[in-house]
């Protein structure tokens, strides 16, 4: 469903070019779990963010293909993209508070995809908005819909960014490490969260964390990427009995270190 | 809401009384009394003339004395009379105020309508040509003295293309005109005020919008708009703009006070009945009550300028909105 082939991206920072990724190569089928691993630094984001160009200013694809549904999004223009972004690739990203504009309140912010995408009338774009909030298991959905983000807590902002992502039934949800700036408890709250719209909504996932632990609880398939190249790629079960690559080592050992500690 | 004004009124009393307490000191300090102006030259008048014109003007008595029946007089609303003619002072003020008001409502309108763009289209496009060449234009207007850019605007248009008039704010005959000629007089005779006025203003709000729409841009909430698929127009008017405002809230609060202002050399080359002609006028000739009664009066739109901005802070960001109800 999604193909990316040898995707190369330069960083321009003040005339010093850094390679941020250097010939990546993954693919997404339908209704699977691809989880891509890796260190800091090592193109996670930089991936995600260039499925649909939402790459900052500074940052150029050189060369690479990125084919979704048979559409090259690389070649994608503007117009046609915008239907694309939150209509079929949706995002959920790290930060959840930072990640929601802190001057609108939530519920606007999940209805504009509603009133954007589908031309929803404004009653009912509030009252899908109210439904989708229920979705998420957001309980009193009417006084969060009239909340700021700021008077939320993360993990409820994290879920209002789920039900932001999926307003339009996304085909492809891309999650960027949505876990990492919460709590174990709701961490394993939002995983839980995330595998069962899995299979309600039917999308396809690719969840982009450094937490092995996570992937093993959550993927079909595991890319592990280092220094900018996807290193390993194989399905979750083979990459914990036998990794090849000695990046792919240290993350499951260092995963392994925290669980006997 | 209605709450919190009131408190901010009630708290602004002391800070008035303040301010009046100081000016007035000030001006009595400055050498040179109201009688001065009218006897010390002439040597016809003798000294006893001049103690009797003290004595009629209360300036015989010790200044806080003065000071305090200055304030009992303002606390009915009683700003006095003028030193230099007579006329009630509310009188000379009120009269002068609606040129100075009216240019700079227009010039403030102008400026934010043209500098508010100006600054999100350079964010947007920051180090560009246009960004580059908006940045140039803006210092350079910033920086010529607005007096010199006045004469030029006028040989250019009043005297070689004989466009506009030159000077005042109505022609000889405007008494004569019907009402549609009379707005267009009055266009045509604040069209260079006007815009010198405004030219000189553009660069601080349209620097302050780029720089605060920049830092919005980066902002991650940015990411998640364009992730939606919403057009960037909405990412830029909706979701950045809202963020990038509060500076500019601020120069709107602070530039209130200028609103009465004027500026003495700028109406003195237009030859604009305005305030600040009669501002400085009444300090050269130590005219007490007219310059307490436009102190008193830039105190208030000061205090009204800020919490005007306070007010449009906790309209626009919710947090701060919210901070407010706890304490």
């Amino acid at each position: 469903m999604l193909k990316i082939s040898n995707l190369h991206v330069h960083f321009d920072l003040d005339g010093t070019i850094v390679k941020a990724l250097c010939g990546v190569t993954l693919g997404v089928n339908l209704k699977e779990t691809l989880v891509v691993a890796g260190e800091s630094g090592s193109g996670k984001t930089v991936t995600a963010l260039a499925v649909t160009r939402l790459l900052p200013a500074a940052a150029r694809v050189t060369s690479g293909e990125i084919y979704f549904n048979g559409k090259n999004l690389l070649l994608l223009e503007e117009d046609a993209l915008r239907k694309v972004r939150g209509k079929e690739i949706a995002y959920i990203f790290q930060e959840p508070g930072s990640f929601l504009n802190p001057v609108y309140m939530v519920g606007d912010q999940i209805m504009e995809s509603f009133l954007l995408h589908q031309g929803l009338p404004r009653v009912e774009a509030f009252a899908e908005t109210l439904r989708l909030l229920e979705l998420v298991k957001i309980k009193d959905s009417r006084r969060v819909f009239f909340n700021y983000p700021h008077q939320l807590s993360g993990g409820m902002n994290q879920r209002v960014g789920i039900a932001m992502s999926l307003a339009c039934r996304p085909k492809l949800l891309i999650a960027d490490e949505p876990t990492t700036a919460l709590d174990v408890t709701t961490e394993t709250q939002i995983l839980d969260l995330l595998c069962e719209l899995k299979s309600s909504f039917g999308f396809s996932l690719l969840f982009i964390t450094h937490n092995l632990s996570i992937a093993r609880r959550i993927a079909d398939r595991i890319c592990v990427m280092y220094k900018g190249q996807v290193v390993e790629e194989a399905d979750a079960e083979r990459i914990f009995c036998s990794p090849q690559h000695f990046h792919t080592k240290e993350l499951i050992h260092a995963y392994q270190t925290i669980g006997t500690q | 809401m209605l709450t919190y004004i009131a408190r901010r009124l009630a708290g602004s009393i002391p800070i008035i009384l303040g301010i009046t307490m100081i000016s007035f000191a000030i001006i009595h300090l400055v050498p040179g009394k109201p009688t001065s102006a009218e006897s010390a030259l002439n040597p016809k008048v003798s000294l006893q003339v001049r103690e009797r014109i003290e004595k009629l003007y209360g300036l015989d008595k010790p200044i806080h004395v003065q000071y305090l029946e200055w304030t009992r007089r303002l606390l009915k609303l009683d700003f006095g009379r003028s030193f230099s003619d007579g006329r009630p002072v509310i009188e000379k003020i009120t009269e002068r105020l609606p040129v100075t008001v009216g240019i700079n409502v227009l010039s403030m309108f102008f400026i934010f309508i043209v500098a508010i763009p100006l600054g999100v289209k350079s964010a947007r496009s920051s180090g560009s040509w246009f960004d580059t060449s908006a940045t140039f234009f803006v210092f350079l207007f910033f920086a010529a003295p607005t007096f010199w850019v006045a004469l030029l605007l006028m040989q250019l248009f009043c005297i070689t293309l004989g466009w506009l008039p030159i000077s005042g704010i109505t022609s000889l005959d405007f008494e004569y005109f019907t009402f549609s000629q009379k707005v267009i007089d009055i266009v045509r005779h604040l069209a260079l005020p006007v815009f010198v006025s405004c030219i000189t203003g553009l660069a601080a709000v349209s620097r302050y919008m780029r720089t605060s729409m920049r830092e919005a841009l980066q902002q991650p909430y940015i990411y998640t708009a364009r992730a939606k698929g919403l057009p960037e127009r909405t990412v830029l008017y909706k979701h950045a703009f809202r963020n990038a405002i509060l500076p500019i809230i601020t120069i709107l609060g602070l530039s209130i006070p200028g609103l009465i202002g004027g500026s003495v050399i700028f109406e003195s080359i237009f030859a604009l009945p305005g305030i600040g002609r009669l501002f400085y006028e009444a300090v050269m000739m130590r005219d007490y009550p007219l310059i307490m009664a436009e102190v008193v009066l830039g105190a208030l739109l000061t205090m009204a300028g800020n919490l005007i901005a306070d007010i449009g802070y906790a309209y626009v960001d919710p947090r701060i909105r919210y901070a407010k109800k706890v304490s």
